[in-house]
């Protein structure tokens, strides 16, 4: 069975978001804990999440949602190649628009504070 | 009940963890210190003197994260470049079979020791604690090597595609040596071959503006990534899932895209750095990541995420087990073992997920 693309990624991401989930369980009953809370629709409630974006100002939230629409958005565009060769074909001044974006994204909502390893270091 | 108390092992190695990270200072001064005199030596001496050069560096920036790990780089580098020398010369297919299983031996025994001991010493000495005997595990803290897996993978390669009789040994050990410390991409990949980057460190290299150009662009995309993307999503991730005592299924699922949007960031951003300085320096890696989260099925996103990777498990353990040619559940047991090291093969998964299991159990 073949399904609609516009059906299929959503669907392959939202499995893979799953596959995510034991990398970050403690033990196996924590796992079994989180697979119930996510099956328990009792238990959704946004209260959790905006305690956890508490160290963050809404300013700086709603940034770093808009930024990351916008990297998943080039990612899409993209198409397979890598980012050199996407930005090549731009014209010039749409090239360096995003050669500014970049930079500014990189200056105003880099985190710098915290300094976590590639988390592949551990692979 | 008797109590036995034993020893098991007094190895104990901490990290001193002085970390040169892509997106530190430190890194940016040693890149921009090396680029210059990298094309200097490039151009007023030989191709021997460059790789020199190139070796010594990389040694100094793995030496910057564990100076004691530097000897099994070159211990490695040894190994495999002899084997594949005597590889050349041995004609005797049993003598060729045994140095191939020595080669890996060797470096399996390595990364085997490194990445797994902690985790099957306490899983053993809590299953033991099952059958009321105490192993007292005198905490081994055997600090996994950065990067360990990478070049082990990259060296177990060389010597399989020579006995294979797909690639000609080198006879100069400075390249090779080279190839397996090239500092952009022994921490965290891309996997090479030697058919690909070892041949050109044997070549003159002439600077290429455009290439740099390239590879800059590379790079600012890939720390645009991880300074924004991985390690801001990473610290939302971490507040969900650190608030474990009032779970609700949203706050898992949002931090399991947070955490997804971050591994991938990170380790994405990571290769198109060490892709970018790469190219900076003439040299052209392979690539690692091909947007995966639009993958329209399972399939396609196993071949658009660490491709150094998936390709090596096709060509090295999936294909010589069989791959699709045989039958159908002989099919399925090869897909699963390969899958199977490559979903758990982090000692993080392994450690959350069995390492408790004896524990839960009891």
């Amino acid at each position: 069975m073949k399904l609609n693309k516009w059906l299929a990624w959503p669907l392959v991401m939202g499995l893979v978001v799953l596959f995510w989930i034991p990398f970050r369980a403690e033990s196996t009953s924590h796992l079994f804990e989180m697979t119930r809370s996510i099956t328990d629709l009792s238990s959704y409630s946004i209260g959790t999440i905006s305690t956890a974006i508490e160290s963050y100002s809404m300013n700086r939230f709603v940034a770093l949602i808009v930024v990351s629409i916008l990297f998943l958005a080039v990612e899409w565009n993209m198409n397979l190649v890598n980012f050199s060769n996407w930005i090549e074909q731009k014209s010039n001044p749409v090239r360096v628009m995003n050669y500014y974006a970049l930079l500014f994204s990189i200056l105003i909502l880099g985190n710098f504070t915290v300094k976590p390893s590639f988390i592949y270091f551990q692979f | 009940m008797n109590e036995w108390l034993i020893s098991l092992s007094a190895v104990s190695l901490t990290s001193s963890s002085q970390q040169m990270l892509f997106n530190s200072v430190t890194f940016l001064l040693f890149f921009t210190v090396f680029f210059i005199l990298y094309w200097a030596v490039n151009n007023k001496l030989n191709v021997t003197a460059r790789n020199a050069f190139t070796i010594v560096s990389s040694y100094l920036f793995y030496g910057w994260w564990d100076w004691r790990f530097l000897s099994l780089i070159a211990f490695s580098s040894v190994v495999d470049f002899s084997i594949g020398l005597a590889l050349k010369k041995q004609e005797k297919k049993r003598l060729r079979k045994v140095l191939l299983y020595l080669s890996v031996t060797v470096n399996l025994g390595i990364l085997a020791t490194f990445k797994y001991f902690n985790f099957f010493i306490e899983s053993l000495t809590e299953f033991a604690q099952h059958f009321s005997v105490h192993l007292n595990s005198s905490t081994l803290n055997i600090v996994l090597p950065v990067g360990i897996s990478f070049y082990t993978f990259q060296t177990l390669s060389y010597t399989i595609d020579i006995y294979r009789k797909r690639l000609n040994p080198t006879q100069n050990v400075i390249s090779f040596f080279a190839f397996v410390s090239f500092f952009p991409q022994l921490v965290a990949g891309p996997i090479e071959r030697a058919s690909n980057l070892l041949r050109q460190f044997e070549g003159k290299k002439k600077f290429n503006y455009n290439l740099c150009i390239q590879g800059l662009r590379l790079t600012l995309w890939g720390l645009f990534k991880k300074v924004v993307i991985a390690d801001n999503f990473g610290v939302l991730a971490d507040s969900l899932f650190a608030t474990s005592d009032s779970y609700s299924g949203v706050s898992i699922l949002a931090g399991s895209l947070f955490f997804a949007l971050q591994i991938y960031a990170d380790f994405s951003g990571y290769s198109d750095i060490a892709i970018g300085i790469s190219k900076c320096l003439g040299y052209e890696l392979k690539a690692n990541f091909r947007t995966p989260y639009f993958a329209k099925s399972l399939d396609e996103f196993w071949q658009r995420w660490h491709i150094s990777l998936s390709t090596w498990f096709r060509d090295y353990v999936y294909i010589p087990l069989g791959g699709n040619r045989k039958n159908p559940s002989r099919v399925h047991f090869n897909i699963f073992t390969t899958f199977f090291y490559q979903y758990f093969g982090t000692e993080k998964i392994l450690h959350s997920l069995f390492g408790e299991y004896y524990t839960d159990w009891r």
